[in-house]
């Protein structure tokens, strides 16, 4: 136990002095979740939700267009911004100034057009590459629209108002068949009356006039995110710390499976093959150091996230228990990348050239949502996937036990997994 | 005693040794030699136990075979490469490798002490090792090697590339060793190291034994005749009996009797501005029993 010990120690001071890979242990790491955390929390003011940017373009400029614009700015997910013409909003568009553009060709001057028959023209233009955001955005446009019909219904005066300047309009056109004159007259008629005998507390649903009515015609849109209730509001540094914390334990197994390379090739290795200690005490130490210092990296790295970004930690038990399964991940595969070279620069690689794609896979370097279903699939042989699970279930989704387990377990026992292979590979290895 | 037996190993096609037979006595400085290529660093490394022979056997004495973890207690190694950790201390190192061979408090503390004195290295103990000149690398290295007193020393070209002072200071340490009763295993390119240091030199070329013994009888056995080397103002001048001059314009005549041959040539009235006497030495008995084709591997 004392050799062990005694090799955990002296590994864990070898990486402690390399200031070189320190700055990839620590320094990379606290940048990258600095840098991403700040970018996506624009605009956020500790929200988890920003705004779309929408250039508007009215061409039509009468009441009704500057209805639907007032209901469309009610809406907190866009940000609206007049355009001075068509050309400079998409411009705007293409530069990635905005979002998206709204060109208004046409709109009923009432602003629903419901007993005009005059549908209103919409022109959505949307950067392709926001491709997430435009369903999203199609339904604020939507909900502006069918807002006008919602007026309508709520509003009887104005109903009421609406129906009888239709009903003058189709009795004073002359071109009308008289028939279907005859029949739609009635019919308005019949509306105007309906008006008039409809109690407005009804209309108005809950006895508050011009209130939000709760119907078909009057969609009640709100955006949540789906976690558990742990009565906490996340921040997008909640998100980017897992992310860089992942990177962080990369550089640690790197870091140490180049020690192991090192060892063998600079001659230490062969001195402590002749000590009377087994193979498995120096592999052992070798592990023991790489884990250790997982841990404690990962624990650095929240902490500097807890105090200095705020980010949550809902269970640090659960956390703790987190991050030992990736430490055991971390540490088996620097033993199996400790074997793929002979010398530092084959080894170093090789290495490279495992990591890079897991961390692609895992959703080190493309966040899940943007990938692939294919690569979303692939990505379960990741550990860097398992391990930002991990960390976000314990740190800001609030997973429940049972729901940790998964994900820690697929960790252990790719670590364990690793460490075999890596054992047997350098069985064989002449020191 | 160290006995290897019957050794052999080979990397593929290449037979590294073919069937050693060696016997070091308990307290003997022995010298390994050998041009590069010829088998040493397998030898030794099977004689560490660190290469696994294809057939023979390597035992330590009592202690068993250098497998056994109490034949490695007795063993201390100090490889050609420089086995340091170059981020560590003098002193870091020394206690490392004094820990990993079970070495715990006051004890350490104290073989930690001893052999950084014993190396001169105390005043710069607490320097990392990457600050160290070559000389004091070597040193170190030996210093890790000695830390925990072991019976049995492998020195593997222990004084490559130091300044004459490091390894005039190398050498008394391994006479302090061998005063002490260790058995020493030494392997050096450079002959006149095996000449001062070594009670008895083993030669080995392609993984065989070619010779065996103390350099007085290697030199009586290998070394051939020693040589007359006159320098005439005018080779061209020299008697005709006396062979061509080589290269360098020198007169060299093989005798049993060179003081004798040169009294002769005196009274013969030979005119020669300086005349030496060669004897042969090991790094003769080397080249006779090797050849002087370059080795480079």
């Amino acid at each position: 136990m004392n050799a062990l010990l005694a090799i955990a120690r002296k590994d864990a001071l070898l990486l402690w002095r390399d200031k070189a890979a320190l700055f990839w242990i620590l320094g990379l790491p606290l940048l990258f979740a600095s840098f991403f955390g700040t970018i996506f929390s624009s605009g956020g003011g500790g929200g988890s939700r920003g705004s779309l940017t929408l250039q508007v373009i009215d061409e039509v400029d009468h009441a009704g267009s500057k209805q639907f614009v007032a209901r469309l700015a009610e809406n907190s997910a866009v940000k609206l911004v007049t355009a001075q013409s068509a050309e400079s909003a998409e411009t705007a568009v293409r530069k990635g100034q905005a979002t998206a553009y709204i060109r208004i060709v046409r709109m009923a001057e009432d602003g629903v057009g419901m007993f005009s028959g005059e549908s209103p023209e919409l022109v959505v233009g949307i950067d392709p590459s926001r491709q997430a955001e435009a369903g999203m955005l199609q339904g604020v446009v939507m909900e502006a629209v069918f807002g006008g019909m919602r007026e309508l219904f709520t509003d009887l005066d104005k109903g009421k108002e609406l129906a009888a300047q239709s009903r003058a309009k189709l009795m004073a056109d002359e071109d009308l068949p008289p028939a279907q004159k005859l029949v739609l007259g009635t019919f308005l008629g019949a509306l105007e009356k309906f008006f008039d005998q409809l109690p407005q507390s009804q209309a108005a649903g809950d006895g508050t006039a011009g209130g939000a009515a709760r119907g078909p015609m009057n969609p009640d849109v709100e955006f949540v995110d789906v976690t558990r209730d742990t009565g906490l509001k996340f921040s997008s540094y909640d998100i980017s710390f897992p992310q860089a914390i992942a990177w962080a334990l990369m550089s640690v197994a790197f870091g140490f499976a180049l020690s192991l390379v090192r060892e063998r090739s600079d001659g230490t290795m062969l001195r402590l093959a002749t000590a009377p200690i087994g193979r498995g005490t120096v592999l052992g130490g070798k592990w023991l150091a790489c884990a250790g210092m997982a841990v404690l990296v990962v624990i650095f790295l929240m902490l500097v996230g807890k105090l200095i970004f705020g980010i949550q930690i809902v269970d640090p038990a659960a956390l703790l228990v987190a991050i030992l399964s990736a430490a055991t991940a971390f540490a088996g595969l620097m033993m199996l990348l400790g074997t793929l070279g002979k010398t530092e620069a084959a080894a170093s690689g090789a290495a490279w050239g495992v990591l890079m794609p897991l961390a692609m896979l895992g959703g080190g370097m493309v966040p899940q949502i943007a990938m692939p279903k294919w690569m979303l699939t692939a990505g379960v042989v990741s550990p860097i996937r398992w391990t930002i699970e991990a960390l976000e279930g314990a740190s800001w989704r609030g997973y429940t036990w049972g729901e940790l387990l998964v994900p820690c377990a697929v960790l252990v026992a790719m670590g364990l997994g690793c460490l075999a292979l890596g054992r047997l590979r350098l069985r064989g290895a002449t020191i | 005693m160290i006995r290897i037996q019957a050794l052999h190993k080979s990397f593929g096609d290449v037979h590294a040794v073919a069937g050693l037979d060696l016997e070091i006595e308990t307290g003997e400085t022995f010298g390994l030699l050998g041009p590069n290529g010829a088998g040493k660093s397998t030898t030794i490394g099977c004689a560490i136990g660190v290469v696994e022979p294809d057939s023979g056997s390597v035992s330590l004495g009592e202690l068993g075979p250098p497998t056994d973890p109490q034949a490695r207690r007795a063993l201390g190694v100090a490889p050609q490469k420089l086995a340091l950790y170059e981020d560590l201390s003098g002193e870091e190192n020394v206690r490392f490798f004094g820990q990993i061979q079970g070495l715990t408090g006051a004890r350490l503390a104290e073989r930690t002490a001893a052999v950084l004195a014993s190396t001169g290295l105390t005043d710069r103990r607490k320097d990392r090792a990457k600050g160290y000149s070559g000389g004091m690398q070597r040193r170190l290295n030996l210093a890790c090697a000695l830390v925990h007193d072991p019976r049995i020393l492998f020195l593997d070209e222990p004084t490559a590339g130091v300044d004459p002072q490091s390894r005039n200071h190398l050498f008394e340490s391994v006479r302090a060793m061998k005063r002490a009763g260790k058995t020493i295993v030494y392997t050096t390119h450079y002959m006149e190291e095996a000449e001062r240091l070594c009670d008895r030199v083993a030669i080995v070329d392609h993984g065989k034994l070619l010779a065996l013994g103390t350099v007085a009888e290697l030199i009586a056995a290998h070394g051939g005749q020693p040589s007359l080397e006159l320098d005439f103002d005018d080779p061209v001048q020299r008697p005709d009996r006396l062979p061509e001059p080589d290269d360098d314009g020198v007169v060299r005549m093989r005798t049993d009797d060179p003081t004798g041959e040169l009294v002769r040539l005196r009274d013969q009235g030979v005119a020669f501005r300086s005349a030496s006497v060669r004897r042969p030495d090991l790094e003769t008995v080397f080249l006779n029993l090797t050849g002087r084709s370059l080795r480079d591997q």
